[in-house]
């Protein structure tokens, strides 16, 4: 049990970081399977048991043979069911398509292996399975089935009025008054009998409803609240346990593991103007309550979204609003106040129109556009590369591709953030849609490690946890404070993993840009927040964009 | 040439005729559209124990359909035929209902059947991509589609059973046996439907446990007591069951000779070939008890009758089946015979309770006596209703 414990332990210091999703269902994936770049993306169901779309891009000369099968964390790779196959579509070469099938909820994983006739390869990309949809019925089948019910009940008091009565005489006998008196109590009869039963039925269908609604996925409830201690802002988080209604086990807070190095990321955006952004990594004073202070940041009404990952594969994030007091110490301006040495904020321009104050400061950065040259807070500059068509438009895949300039216009050599070269933060400007992103995709990296170790491990998926979650808890803070006394470069070694970064490697497109894939899930204003590393400082940048209907 | 063909034409009409025994070809076909959806729905069943995927064209689902078009099909044609071509033999035979159609009180039982069967396809569809694959088989779209079948199987009864009832005492030999067969085999399907319809209360699991027996009580002689006193012979309900039984057997036995692959994920227990459904329960004792009373005491009323019954039907039922769960635990009952080994691919193999009754499950004592009286009250009812509604089937005539 104890070498388990220490092995499990041992693995989460290699653990990656974690993803944000709020309005944004789909996940894509970009990597290696084998010797082939691909990029996956699955649009997993609303409702469970469902269907995932999975699609996959791929470059390749060669005809390729594609499957991909659902792999579940507490089933392993034993229990996967035969693959299904995803065909190319048709005009779009590298492109294939398919379905597959999510009949769980839970943490699970989409495996796509690609077969090209001499090699196997494969990769898993995390998907958490999770009804988050209630659906109304469209009124063109409404009314069919309408139609169909009121004639079915029309026969139906037909066939019992009959039944009382015609249908018990013989043969060419004819229906007297007490027979045609019978037809009419029938009829009576399987009227109330009819009525009773459609409105037992009524209330079942119900049930059902409530029941689904009950057990649909939610985020878990979590409040924010702003004490002032010592001259210092702090924020308490607190996450509600008990307000889980579906997949309580998988989503116990002792199962939280570190990503990054942090057990939970967590970002603060003013709303309404969007123009204060703070990425802040709270640490845990209890399994359900974490602690941060905060940075100087203008008073105003903040969102808070913050992403945890567990040991079973389900990654997160909890949100709330909070009100941020007036505080009489002026703010640092600029990009950054170094709090925990990876905890930024930045104060840019607004993005929406309102009767809240502009921060006004000498220093405050102006927000970019694609296409435009941005200037960042140390001289250098980055560019959003603009799409071919000249505007983002909604549900199309896209590389959002950044170009980092030093101050004298040449390629800007990035360092690693967090064990990524970049991270990019998009919102739109309700909050309807929040995303945490990498340059390789939108899934949660932590995530995909568990249930890789996992699937190779084999077994039962429980028997390998500890009994009591507490002493899960407790061995994952005694690893945290080997983080914290570990230098940068240490820990930067351990969480980029098996990830190169050679910059003498020809094949690699340099450290001078970086790139997301990304599609926006709907049409709207969007702010997207950049954040990397260069000369060991954290630079924040900010890109405002519209995004139109397809 | 033309009188060659008129001459052939009327030996084929002569001939059809002496083949069918003058019983008219739609009951032929509404019996075996019984057994249509009888086969499509255990297989249909089995398929989501094995492969769990299907489509809204796999096979189960074209044995329903199949059935479902001919119950549907003939009897309406029937009704068409009767109303607007028919002669007036025909029409003396028939109910007349909504001023123009004539039919009779089968066909009206299969067109709705067929119809609420209809319905329930577009509906299951919209509650599967609403509320997900529902893994059960009582959900609201599957009840509409279960008393579609049920009123087409229902259907082919009263079909069978009018025509007797239209011909009793001057039938020849040959033809009373085959429609006493028809009304036997269409009554079994029937309690096949019935039997699926309540088969998540009836598990090998629960068998020591009283709600069994309720179950059981509430819901089968219902059935088996209506089918008694309606039979023309003596052994209507033993029949009954008898077909159910069989019908039962010979699905669990066949369909796991056919290879079957689990389709979706996670997959538990790795099958290669299909789970059958359930080995049939014990009714066939109770039936032939009830039988055997109604035979006997003949000359009691209904409602007496109805108290002498239930306490055979339940501690019949018992008495057979609380052993016989015991035995489908044990070792001796996993083989092709009685197929207990079956099991859900996305259940586990390995689980604790597969071959055994879990102890907080099984009644005993005090629980066990008061669950069998409540038994017994329920069997009690549903007997008496069977009787009245056995009183009025005798008396269908159209």
């Amino acid at each position: 049990m104890r070498n388990k414990l220490i092995a499990i332990v041992v693995f989460f210091i290699c653990i990656m970081p974690a993803y944000t999703h709020v309005g944004s269902p789909g996940v894509i994936f970009e990597g290696q399977a084998g010797k082939y770049d691909v990029m996956v993306n699955i649009n997993p169901p609303d409702v469970i048991p469902g269907t995932a779309l999975v699609t996959l891009l791929v470059e390749s000369e060669r005809e390729l043979k594609v499957s991909a099968k659902p792999v579940y964390w507490f089933a392993g790779y034993e229990g996967t069911p035969k693959a299904d196959e995803l065909l190319p579509v048709k005009g779009e070469s590298g492109k294939y398509r398919g379905i597959v099938w999510m009949m769980n909820s839970g943490s699970s994983s989409v495996e796509v292996t690609i077969d090209d006739g001499e090699e196997i390869s494969s990769v898993f990309v995390p998907v958490m399975a999770i009804a988050t949809a209630q659906k109304e019925m469209e009124p063109g089948l409404g009314y069919v089935l309408a139609i169909l019910a009121a004639l079915l009940v029309a026969i139906m008091i037909t066939i019992v009025a009959s039944s009382a009565s015609t249908a018990m005489l013989k043969p060419g006998e004819l229906p007297d008054k007490r027979i045609n008196r019978k037809k009419w109590f029938g009829a009576i009869a399987s009227i109330v009998v009819l009525a009773l039963l459609l409105f037992g039925g009524k209330n079942w269908w119900d049930s059902w409803a409530e029941d689904y609604n009950r057990y649909m996925y939610k985020p878990m409830a979590a409040k924010g609240e702003i004490i002032q201690e010592a001259g210092k802002q702090k924020l308490i988080f607190k996450a509600d346990e008990k307000s889980l209604t579906s997949l309580s086990s998988l989503r116990k807070m002792n199962w939280v593991i570190p990503d990054h190095g942090k057990l939970m990321h967590m970002f603060m955006i003013r709303k309404g103007t969007m123009d204060v952004f703070a990425h802040l990594h709270p640490t845990r004073i209890d399994s359900t309550t974490f602690e941060t202070t905060l940075p100087n940041l203008p008073s105003g009404r903040y969102y808070i979204f913050a992403d945890i990952t567990r040991v079973t594969g389900f990654a997160e994030t909890l949100v709330d609003t909070v009100d941020i007091p007036e505080m009489n110490v002026a703010f640092a301006s600029l990009d950054s106040v170094i709090l925990d040495k990876d905890d930024t904020f930045m104060i840019t321009n607004a993005l929406l129109d309102t009767d809240q104050p502009q921060l006004l400061d000498a220093n405050m950065m102006i927000c970019g556009t694609p296409g435009s040259i941005t200037e960042l807070p140390d001289g250098s500059t980055a560019i959003l590369e603009a799409p071919a068509s000249g505007d983002f438009v909604a549900n199309e895949l896209y590389k959002l591709t950044f170009l980092i300039q030093d101050p004298d216009g040449e390629p800007a050599e990035l360092e690693p953030y967090l064990g990524m070269m970049g991270h990019a933060v998009i919102m739109r400007e309700d909050a309807g849609v929040f995303i945490h992103l990498h340059p390789v995709g939108n899934y949660s990296m932590g995530s995909q490690q568990v249930m890789e170790e996992r699937f190779s491990r084999g077994g039962n998926a429980w028997a390998a946890l500890p009994k009591v979650s507490k002493v899960f808890a407790d061995s994952i803070d005694q690893v945290l404070v080997g983080y914290s006394q570990m230098s940068v470069e240490e820990l930067d070694k351990i969480m980029m993993g098996d990830m190169v970064h050679d910059i003498n490697d020809p094949a690699h497109e340099g450290h001078s840009v970086v790139a997301f894939p990304y599609a926006f899930p709907e049409a709207g204003k969007y702010r997207i927040w950049l954040q990397f590393k260069r000369n060991g400082r954290i630079l924040n940048a900010a890109f405002d964009t519209e995004v139109k209907e397809f | 040439m033309e009188t060659i063909a008129l001459e052939n034409n009327k030996r084929v009409l002569s001939q059809s005729a002496t083949a069918t025994l003058g019983i008219p070809l739609y009951l032929y076909a509404t019996v075996f559209a019984s057994l249509c959806v009888a086969v499509g729905i255990n297989w249909d069943i089995s398929w989501h124990m094995s492969i769990g995927r299907d489509g809204l064209l796999s096979a189960p689902h074209l044995a329903v359909y199949l059935g479902a078009l001919i119950a549907g099909g003939f009897s309406a044609y029937e009704v068409f035929r009767i109303s607007f071509w028919g002669n007036q033999a025909d029409k003396d035979k028939s109910v007349k209902f909504w001023g123009v159609f004539y039919g009779s009180l089968g066909s009206m039982f299969c067109i709705w059947g067929a119809l609420a069967m209809l319905t329930s396809a577009p509906f299951d569809d919209w509650w599967h991509n609403t509320y997900g694959l529902d893994v059960t088989i009582l959900s609201p779209p599957h009840t509409v589609l279960a008393l579609g079948i049920i009123m087409v199987q229902f259907g082919a009864i009263i079909s069978v059973l009018a025509v007797m009832n239209q011909n009793q005492g001057e039938m020849a030999a040959k033809k009373k046996k085959v429609l006493s067969a028809m009304f036997a085999l269409s009554a079994g399907f029937l309690l096949c439907m019935v039997f699926t319809l309540v088969s998540e209360y009836l598990r090998r699991g629960n068998m020591h446990n009283v709600s069994f027996y309720q179950v059981s009580a509430l819901v089968f002689p219902l059935f088996l007591v209506s089918i008694s006193r309606a039979y023309p012979g003596k052994w209507g309900a033993t029949f009954m069951a008898a077909i159910y039984s069989l019908f039962m057997m010979v699905m669990a036995w066949i369909l796991p000779l056919f290879p079957a692959e689990p389709m979706l994920g996670p997959v538990l227990n790795r099958i290669t070939n299909f789970q059958a459904f359930e080995f049939p329960i014990l009714l066939i004792f109770p039936a032939l008890a009830i039988d055997y009373i109604f035979a006997k005491f003949h000359q009691w009323n209904d409602w007496k009758l109805s108290i002498l019954t239930a306490f055979a039907f339940v501690l019949v039922l018992m008495a057979f089946q609380w052993p016989f769960g015991d035995f489908l635990q044990s070792p001796y009952a996993r083989n092709w015979f009685f197929a207990q080994e079956s099991w859900y691919y996305a259940m586990p193999p390995d689980f604790e309770y597969r071959y055994a009754f879990q102890p907080w499950r099984e009644s005993s004592g005090m629980a066990l006596l008061q669950g069998t009286a409540i038994a017994i009250g329920l069997g009690f009812v549903s007997i008496r209703l069977g009787l009245a509604w056995g009183n009025w089937m005798k008396k269908v005539q159209r």
